[in-house]
């Protein structure tokens, strides 16, 4: 039998009030671990792409890994999978935290809910299977709350709760689930589908021990994975300062985006709102996921003031980043507070972050009127202002209700379509390809849209990590040259994360190494895996994925970044370069078909040899003249490298990585590449 | 003219440390003698001790926000206005 694994879920369906085992075939843990790559399969078996995000039909997939529970260092997590009602494509959202151990204890290794029920209920998970509760006297309490009353409900301090708050209730299509208070399943709208089912919470507390195919082999592997965290700068750092020690040099670089990407370099944030500070001044200790031994979790008081807040879970670097940077807001204290707001509402913060930014920036443009906000004044650093909207989009009042739709329908309603970032409607994560430009592929084509935990990129670009035993070269983050590669493997390994499940900033943090995960699997399951089997096994769950977003509809046009995030900012160090921003410039001139081709290329050409280079030159001259004078800003001194690197050459690298994927013209991976694989089935149902 | 090198405090390079190396430092920026950032390193490890070696392995140096790595690498030159940031290699995100 294999080990790490059960062979079973629990099936409930909540219209008809059913639990039932099921038993999943030994071969489809081997070939797609767990997680979110069986999640996938299960999926894409029960033709789940049919159903609407928000409808009974919809499954609703709380899965573990192999790894989930056990006590490998980093594998406290699970994966919360369905379509998403916020993309309308395959939706998963990976959740730290301490609720999949005790999921794995109870001898299931996942729960699939289907249906939705009239009233609210919770699913109550033990050995003994699944029984499900009323939850009427829950709805509308705050996520921690609910967990509270639900472990004082049970009788048992060591039940865990994972839950939606009034976001989820309220279906805000970026709505959360939350356990532990600050550890999340953030992203694509999980707890509106929650909500929809009118699932209030999962209970799960169980006493089974799991098999290990072999003990001392797993025993090893994990000493191995422990010992490399104990020496490792990456992990200290984590530990030190939390996830947020990245805003320091994230802001050197300009991988932190500021005002809604507008502008390029804000010098007072890390200072305002770094993890540093954060350490120097509000944080009274640290706190882990279970049996991660980096412990990058922060807790914090806010002792007095306005933003008042009793001892809790702090903002990691994406909070930080969304609800203060993003905002161009210098309080650390409101952003804190904010994020202590997400977390009861039960929202994710990038989203949240995102679409408060661009109806900022459409309120200054005035595409939104002081009569759409409800005469809320939108602007930057305005914490007040943040606070309020916060609540107004849980609860959907006024404008919040517009809001809780997310950047892609608000800007198809409003307008600011340029400056509404995102990527397949999923709002982008707090890093800024014009830094990386790794992280364009990252976003671009990544299942569930823009996310940065999808792969390994941005540890790649960041020069932490490298693909050698892939036989891949890591390239310079502002090169086109090698990025697809690069990313293909990436994502390998980033996948192998989200399906054995194991924390990245931990795994990566110890070295990412394939062999080291191969051999602890092996152990573990009994599957006689190697760095080219989980590779493969990486490639598979990525093509059964992407084949599941054409099935829900996505084509290449998806594949899109926004024109914001891939041209210099047009504020900060790179400012006024609208003009010299190539493309738009040249789809002005207009002229036949081929010659045009061959002339934009020449003309491109020889504005990247002659202008390009001179455009600062030329601009601070031209800046002199009363009628260019920049809409009245002081044009800084800029490097002519310095433009280079923040236009993304997006095109090329999109190029070469479909290329290397084997996609065609539609955006499908071809029925050879899928038959390689083992996936005749998803072929068939791709092409016909 | 500026003042040949060396004059006045305020003409030196600044040095900016961070994070798990600020800690083990115990300072959060100095002014630097150092010409080039091969020096700095040097300069780090002398004036901190021993305690600060592990966090200059594979350290991130970037001159006025522009990494060294896409500069002269050690060999880059400092002028008395420049700023020096050394980072411990580390990610979040
Ligand atoms: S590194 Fe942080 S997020 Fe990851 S498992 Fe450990 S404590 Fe949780």
């Amino acid at each position: 039998m294999m080990g790490g694994n059960w062979g079973k879920v629990l099936k409930v369906n909540l219209t008809e009030s059913t639990v039932e085992e099921e038993v999943i075939p030994e071969e489809h843990y081997r070939d797609f671990l767990g997680g979110s790559g069986l999640a996938a399969k299960w999926f894409f078996d029960h033709r789940g792409w049919e159903a609407e995000p928000l409808s009974p039909d919809n499954p609703l997939m709380i899965m573990n890994g192999p790894l989930s529970g056990t006590n490998y260092p980093g594998a406290s997590r699970l994966e919360v999978c369905a379509r998403s009602p916020l993309t309308g494509i395959w939706g998963e959202a990976s959740m730290g935290g301490h609720f999949s151990p005790q999921l794995k204890r109870t001898g299931y290794d996942g729960i699939i809910v289907l249906g939705a029920s009239e009233k609210p209920v919770y699913l109550y998970v033990t050995d003994e299977g699944a029984e499900i509760r009323d939850a009427s006297h829950l709805w509308g309490k705050d996520t921690y709350e609910t967990e509270e009353l639900l472990k004082r409900e049970v009788g048992d301090q060591r039940a865990q709760v994972i839950c939606i708050g009034p976001a989820g209730e309220n279906l805000v299509k970026f709505a959360n689930v939350m356990n532990d208070r600050g550890s999340t399943a953030g992203r694509c709208g999980m707890g509106a589908v929650m909500g929809y089912k009118r699932l209030k919470a999962v209970v799960a507390r169980g006493s089974k021990k799991f098999p290990v195919a072999d003990e001392a082999g797993f025993k090893a592997a994990r000493e191995k994975m422990s010992e490399a965290l104990k020496f490792s700068m990456v992990a200290e750092g984590l530990h030190a300062f939390g996830s947020n020690v990245h805003m320091e040099y994230g802001m050197a670089i300009g991988d932190v985006p500021v005002k809604n990407w507008r502008e390029a370099y804000w010098a007072e944030g890390p200072e305002k709102l770094g993890g540093t500070t954060v350490a120097e001044t509000i944080l009274t200790r640290t706190h882990s996921c279970f049996a991660c031994p980096v412990a990058c979790k922060r807790i914090v008081e806010i002792k007095e003031g306005p933003y008042r807040m009793e001892e809790g879970p702090g903002s990691e670097y994406e909070a930080a980043a969304a609800l203060g940077t993003l905002q161009r807001m210098d309080s650390m204290e409101a952003n804190h507070k904010a994020n202590e707001l997400c977390n009861r509402y039960g929202m994710d913060v990038i989203s949240c972050g995102g679409v408060i930014a661009y109806a900022t920036e459409a309120f200054e443009a005035g595409l939104l009127k002081e009569s759409d906000t409800g005469g809320l004044k939108l602007g930057w650093n305005q914490p007040d202002t943040l606070l309020e909207l916060i609540r107004r989009i849980a609860y959907r009042e006024g404008i919040g209700d517009e809001m809780a739709e997310g950047v892609r329908t608000m800007s198809k309603k409003f307008g600011g379509e340029e400056f509404a970032v995102h990527v397949k409607g999923l709002e982008c994560p707090m890093h800024d390809p014009r830094a990386l430009w790794g992280m364009a592929l990252t976003y671009a084509t990544s299942i569930r849209g823009a996310c940065h935990c999808a792969d390994a990129n941005l540890y790649v670009d960041l020069g932490l990590l490298n693909h050698n035993e892939l036989g891949v070269k890591r390239s310079w983050p502002y090169r086109a040259k090698g990025k697809a590669a690069q990313t293909v493997a990436s994502q390998k390994k980033g996948v192998i994360a989200n399906s054995a499940v194991i924390c990245q900033y931990a795994w990566n943090a110890s070295g990412g190494s394939l062999a080291d995960m191969a051999g602890a699997l092996r152990a573990l399951t009994g599957f006689p895996y190697t760095v080219e089997e989980l590779a493969r096994v990486g490639d598979r769950i990525w093509y059964i994925k992407r084949a599941i977003g054409n099935l829900c509809g996505a084509t290449r046009e998806d594949d899109r970044l926004p024109q914001r995030i891939l041209e210099p900012h047009p504020e900060g160090v790179t400012s006024s370069l609208h003009l010299a921003v190539f493309p738009q410039f040249m789809s002005m001139v207009p002229m036949g078909k081929i010659r045009a081709e061959r002339f934009k290329e020449t003309t491109a050409g020889l504005l990247k040899k002659y202008l390009f280079p001179n455009m600062d030159k030329i601009l601070t001259s031209l800046n002199k003249l009363p009628m260019f004078s920049m809409r009245g800003k002081k044009l800084e001194r800029r490097d002519p490298e310095e433009v280079r690197r923040r236009t993304v050459a997006f095109d090329e690298m999109l190029e070469e990585y479909y290329r290397l994927r084997d996609i065609d013209e539609k955006g499908r991976p071809s029925r050879s590449r899928l038959e390689e694989l083992g996936l005749k089935d998803v072929a068939d149902a791709l092409h016909g | 003219m500026r003042p040949p090198r060396g004059y006045g405090y305020e003409e030196m390079p600044l040095v900016k440390l961070y994070a798990t190396l600020r800690k083990a430092a115990g300072e959060k920026e100095y002014r630097s003698r150092a010409r080039n950032v091969g020096q700095v390193l040097e300069e780090l490890r002398e004036r901190y001790g021993d305690g600060v070696d592990r966090y200059l392995r594979g350290c991130i140096v970037l001159v006025n926000g522009q990494n060294v790595g896409y500069l002269k690498g050690k060999r880059t030159k400092l002028k008395e206005e420049d700023e020096v940031s050394v980072f411990p290699p580390l990610a979040g995100g």
